[in-house]
């Protein structure tokens, strides 16, 4: 018996990618036969561990495949049509309407992506959402297989890194950095970020700065409309990273003074539990699966009101007791992370599929 | 610090902002208006395939062969170089099969709804006729 992970595409640092292979990992230690096949592989990862999608051969009645979906693409369809006890390892689709002002190819891939997603519901036989949020949009598209959540596997030891100092040295001066990490991308709403950041300096902080960390690749259009409205408000001291390596990442992270989220669809948000992980204290907009990541931890506001989001950035920054009370909740919220309890949660479910 | 606690905290904050009557208006961002979309998700959520399309709806523009070969290499090569053009194509052409496959699926669920409500009414009207003439 072996067990598969397949994917369409496998990046260094990219989310998906990195809860596949921390699950190759735990797989391996356990003693399972285990590889990765991938539609595309990126540079940088370790070949060794990875397989093309071609090289997938046959696949017994015995076989577990762990299917990756985040994204419209054909292997939706083909695993589905594959032999083998199918574990469907649902990430979320970003709904196709986000990107319609922007790009058509994006709105199409995430529709295309759902049409996946749909046809997959009677196909596989368990489903491993990395969220209560995306259990509940299986159950909602017709999913009768049983379905057990698995937080998505951070790698909390690459964290551990040394951050770039440059950055560390142009940015630690006792100015309030105020960040927000993901990439560019109308769910995340990066303007309502801005627009909160404007109400900020505008009547709480006039020094303070604005890091939005995170590549803009395809979203050309909207990453411009961005840098036009900053101009158009007249605000200094709003930074775009773009695409920028893991180093420069983590220096963010630790100049951060708040992270806020005003995101309007995430299936799970890692960059919250890594703003957990660097104890930044969390302003974020209470949506699809925000409120369970965050749990009881961070400021979590029920309405997009910018000044209100603004104001507690300003108490968080300037009330000190608040911030630790806030941090020391973060940081237990983390422990529901942890990489060994959700290895557990992983191994009881394959042992439960091979016992079947 | 619980969810309770931070509510509270946010309430006491209102106030405050309140008191101090801040503006809370921004320049709008511009697209409050075109991100209207016809629900796409429900369009999608139309039941299984029908069962005479289901065997052809999926054209794959990979290389099917799986052997190792100079052939298979070659194939591939062409396909990487055609496939920035190609697949999206095929794409488009597959989320075209499947709307087309869902939206034939969900009329014929119509129809046989309509078929069994049109027995049950002439069902219903015989059986009136029946009690009318007695």
């Amino acid at each position: 018996m072996r067990v598969i992970q397949m994917l369409p595409s496998i990046s260094y640092g990219d989310g998906v990618g990195n809860d596949c292979l921390a699950i190759h990992e735990f797989l391996t230690e356990a003693g399972c036969d285990t590889a990765i096949y991938a539609g595309h592989i990126g540079k940088g990862l370790n070949i060794k561990k990875i397989f093309p999608m071609e090289q997938v051969g046959a696949v017994e009645a015995d076989d577990i495949i762990i299917y990756h979906l985040s994204t419209g693409n054909n292997m939706n369809f083909q695993f589905g049509q594959m032999p083998g006890k199918k574990i469907l390892r649902y990430h979320n689709i970003t709904p196709g309407y986000f990107f319609r002002p922007y790009s058509t190819l994006y709105q199409k891939e995430c529709d295309y992506g759902r049409a996946g997603l749909r046809f997959l519901a009677d196909k596989v036989h368990y489903c491993m959402p990395a969220s209560d949020y995306n259990g509940k949009e299986l159950q909602e598209l017709g999913y009768r297989c049983p379905v057990s959540t698995v937080p998505i596997i951070i790698p909390f030891k690459d964290y551990d890194e040394k951050p770039d100092e440059e950055i560390l040295r142009k940015y630690d001066d006792g100015k309030t950095n105020v960040i927000f990490t993901g990439r560019i991308s109308p769910n995340k709403c990066q303007e309502d970020i801005i627009k909160t950041f404007y109400l900020y300096k505008k009547y709480f902080d006039t020094e303070a700065r604005l890091f939005l960390v995170g590549s803009s690749k395809g979203m050309d259009a909207y990453c411009d409309k961005l840098k036009d409205y900053v101009e158009k408000l007249e605000l200094s001291d709003v930074y775009f990273t773009g695409h920028i390596p893991f180093k420069q990442i983590l220096a963010y992270y630790k100049l951060a003074d708040a992270f806020v989220c005003m995101s309007e669809h995430e299936g799970f948000c890692i960059p919250l539990v890594e703003a957990m992980y660097f104890e930044v204290p969390i302003v974020a907009y209470n949506s699809s699966a925000i409120g369970e990541t965050l749990g009881k931890s961070g400021i979590l506001l029920n309405e997009k009101d910018y000044l209100l989001a603004a104001a507690c950035i300003d108490r968080l920054c300037s009330d000190e007791e608040l911030c630790k009370d806030v941090i020391a909740e973060e940081l237990l919220q983390l422990d529901k992370f942890s990489i060994k309890k959700t290895q557990r949660l992983l191994l009881d479910i394959i042992k439960k599929l091979t016992s079947e | 610090m619980s969810r309770a606690k931070t509510n509270q905290l946010i309430e006491q904050i209102k106030i405050e902002l309140n008191e101090k009557g801040y503006d809370n208006s921004v320049l709008g961002f511009g697209n409050d208006t075109d991100v209207g979309y016809e629900d796409e998700t429900a369009y999608f959520e139309i039941a299984a395939e029908l069962a005479a399309l289901r065997r052809n709806y999926y054209v794959n523009s990979g290389v099917r062969s799986a052997s190792l070969g100079i052939k298979w290499k070659i194939k591939k090569a062409i396909e990487k170089v055609v496939g920035l053009y190609v697949k999206p194509i095929v794409n488009d052409q597959n989320l075209y099969n499947i709307n087309l496959l869902q939206a034939l699926e969900k009329m014929s669920h119509i129809i046989e709804r309509q078929e069994s409500e049109i027995a049950q009414l002439r069902q219903k009207l015989s059986e009136a006729d029946e009690n009318k003439e007695i």
